[in-house]
């Protein structure tokens, strides 16, 4: 079997079958020569070629041009399965289950921002709680954490935390139908039950930024953005509530591998047949967590919502554009074929012709953020319908890692870090100066090189760059 | 200074670990053989945190392996004020099940708990069981920096005449 054809294959770099034992399909990596590089130096393309091991893997797997090393899966990878005889893997989604990017338009320019953004940027960082604090304004009993479980941001309606505009802007609304609350331990729960609201650590962040260049003014106005405009991109996912429910999945799936007769290269790529009660079940709490995620965007979004107001006032008019997740297995139709597509590290990219693109972007295709690294900027895209059959609708995710954490905090420390940013005229609140500097701008690949590979390959295309001038990390 | 002792250790919590020793035959001859002395090291990793944990027994394995989660978690001195402690029982299929379980365990109880672990006493330690009690510090906010212990590249093996193990956190 060899990977599909390409009308452009400048850059593109396949693994054919047989090149590792156990591969199925074979691999396709998206990246320039720099790129391709650099994705060569750690095991990413290992992990790529033992995911297309998985049983049931249909045509090729896919890297994404910020792939590096993860567990199991690379981040940035995307592989499909088969619904009728294939597997569903907790490691193809990862721990943060749908961690995932929302961005918000408003009516402001940076100029009316300008002269009160240090104390915006105080007020968001006071008021999201951030780093590993939990959020007890909302901690919620056994009922309404299920409602948000099988709800997702429909269960904040009528409560003044969402509108069905933001519900509208939301991928698949907000909610996933195949969610069951019962499905999700109830060490989960407990984990989850006063994270609503939270942003998390690592590389979790709220920016503020400016939109300061277009580059589709068609797609740039259906997504409501304009030159000068300030944006809020909020970068979050499930919390320790979707830690837990891979945790608990992946253990159970280890145990019963055996039985299915599935032998893996590596034990992170845990997975079960979609057609037993294990997948279906994973599915359902996976579904879950994910709908946990959503919400918890949706009441970040109304944090933001009272911190602006509380500075400048009541006219921001702050919209939601979109919410994308980048780790998720979904069901979708692909030639034909009902198959479960896994993105770790990955944002579906689908153009105007495809059905789930939302009413509002049916002329152009759907956002797709690609957020950058503090001090660099972050990006919108607009979905192909040529992505369906380039990697089943899916683009890269950010800028990917280039650095380990160890060697970002030896390059420069935290207090170094937020004086560089500071000199760039970006304020900055971080609850931790070491994970500052682990998220230090060069700690990541170059997001411009990786953007334009996604452009030019025909994956998503480009339609405006966003400058950070606040950014709140957790 | 036996070459098991040349570990580089990190300074903070794992200071106080001891070292084990032990006596082997070996044909023809008697030699003297240090199992590995209690430590763990991080280990670069382009997205996530590794840890290397060595010991003379798995009661010193696991031990270290929470230690190494402290530090990783709250850097430096646990903060001042109330402590708590917490009886962990734990059964696994096999040792390395053993270590993600305990680490795993350790996270969660810290995430719900608002506590971090930062001192361990092994009661009892098989290649599949473990009978702890776990000692930290109460904290106000929740220490949710690592999210699990992943099954990648993991390893916990015999290695002069102690064990060492190998986990990938995922942050």
């Amino acid at each position: 079997m060899s990977a599909p054809a390409v009308a452009n294959d400048t850059f593109v770099h396949d693994v054919p079958v047989g090149s590792r034992p156990g591969m199925r399909v074979p691999a396709r990596v998206y990246a320039d020569d720099a790129l391709w590089c650099e994705i060569a130096r750690d095991h990413a393309l290992d992990q790529l070629c033992n995911v297309a091991s998985l049983p049931g893997v249909e045509q090729c797997v896919y890297g994404m041009p910020d792939m590096h090393e993860g567990y199991g899966f690379p981040v940035g990878g995307v592989a499909a399965t088969r619904v009728s005889d294939g597997v569903i893997s907790p490691g193809g989604v990862g721990y943060d289950i749908n961690c995932g990017v929302r961005l918000l338009t408003s009516d402001l320019s940076r100029d009316s921002v300008a002269p009160r953004l240090e104390r915006l940027v105080h007020e968001l960082s006071r008021s999201i709680p951030s780093g590993v604090y939990a959020n007890p304004r909302l901690s919620l009993d056994e009922t309404a954490l299920d409602a948000v479980l099988r709800e997702g941001s429909r269960s904040l309606l009528g409560r003044g935390l969402a509108t069905a505009e933001d519900l509208a802007h939301t991928e698949a609304g907000g909610a996933l139908e195949d969610a069951d609350p019962a499905a999700v331990s109830p060490r989960a729960k407990a984990r989850g039950h006063d994270q609503l609201g939270t942003l998390g650590s690592g590389n979790h962040f709220v920016e503020v930024q400016v939109v300061d260049q277009l580059f589709d003014r068609v797609a740039a106005a259906a997504f409501g953005l304009v030159e000068g405009q300030v944006t809020v991109l909020i970068h979050t996912g499930s919390r320790g509530l979707g830690h837990q429910v891979c945790t608990d999945y992946v253990r159970l799936m280890l145990g019963l591998l055996p039985g299915w007769d599935i032998q893996l290269p590596d034990r992170q790529l845990a997975c079960a047949p979609l057609g037993t009660p294990e997948g279906q079940r994973y599915f359902a709490a996976m579904c879950a967590a994910a709908n946990f995620a959503f919400a918890n965007r949706q009441v970040l979004t109304a944090v933001v919502r009272d911190a602006f107001h509380a500075v400048l006032g009541p006219s921001s008019g702050l919209r939601v554009c979109y919410d994308v997740a980048h780790n998720m297995a979904k069901l979708e139709r692909h030639g034909g074929v009902e198959l479960c597509v896994h993105r770790k590290g990955a944002t579906r990219a689908f153009g105007p012709a495809h059905p789930e693109t939302p009413a509002a972007y049916r002329a152009v295709g759907q956002p797709v953020f690609i957020p950058g690294s503090m001090g660099t900027a972050s990006w919108v895209l607009a979905g192909t319908d040529e992505a369906l059959a380039l990697s089943f609708g899916s683009a890269c995710h950010g800028a990917g890692r280039a650095l380990s954490r160890t060697a970002a905090r030896a390059a420069a420390s935290g207090d170094q870090v937020r004086r560089a940013l500071e000199g760039q005229g970006i304020v900055v609140r971080c609850a931790s100066a070491r994970g500052l500097a682990e998220e230090a701008p060069r700690a990541y690949k170059d997001v411009e090189r990786v953007v334009t590979v996604v452009h030019q390959a025909g994956l998503a295309r480009k339609v405006a760059r966003l400058r950070p001038i606040g950014v709140i990390k957790g | 200074m036996g070459l098991q002792t040349a570990l580089v250790q990190l300074s903070g919590p794992n200071q106080a670990g001891q070292s084990g020793t032990g006596v082997r035959q070996s044909p023809g001859r008697m030699t003297m053989s240090f199992a590995p002395r209690p430590s763990f090291e991080y280990l670069p990793h382009v997205g996530e945190v590794a840890i290397r944990l060595r010991g003379a027994t798995v009661a010193d394995l696991l031990e270290q392996a929470a230690l190494a989660l402290a530090e990783l978690t709250l850097p430096g001195r646990p903060p001042p004020g109330p402590e708590r402690s917490q009886e962990i029982v734990l059964d696994a299929p096999n040792r390395e099940g053993l270590l993600i379980d305990w680490l795993n365990e350790l996270l969660f109880l810290a995430e719900r708990d608002r506590w971090l672990p930062t001192r361990i006493d092994v009661h009892d330690a098989t290649q599949t069981h473990v009978a702890a009690t776990a000692y930290g510090p109460i904290l106000d906010l929740a220490p949710s920096l690592v999210k699990a212990a992943t099954w990648h590249g993991l390893r916990f093996d015999p290695h002069e005449g102690g064990f060492e193990a190998e986990v990938l956190l995922d942050i």
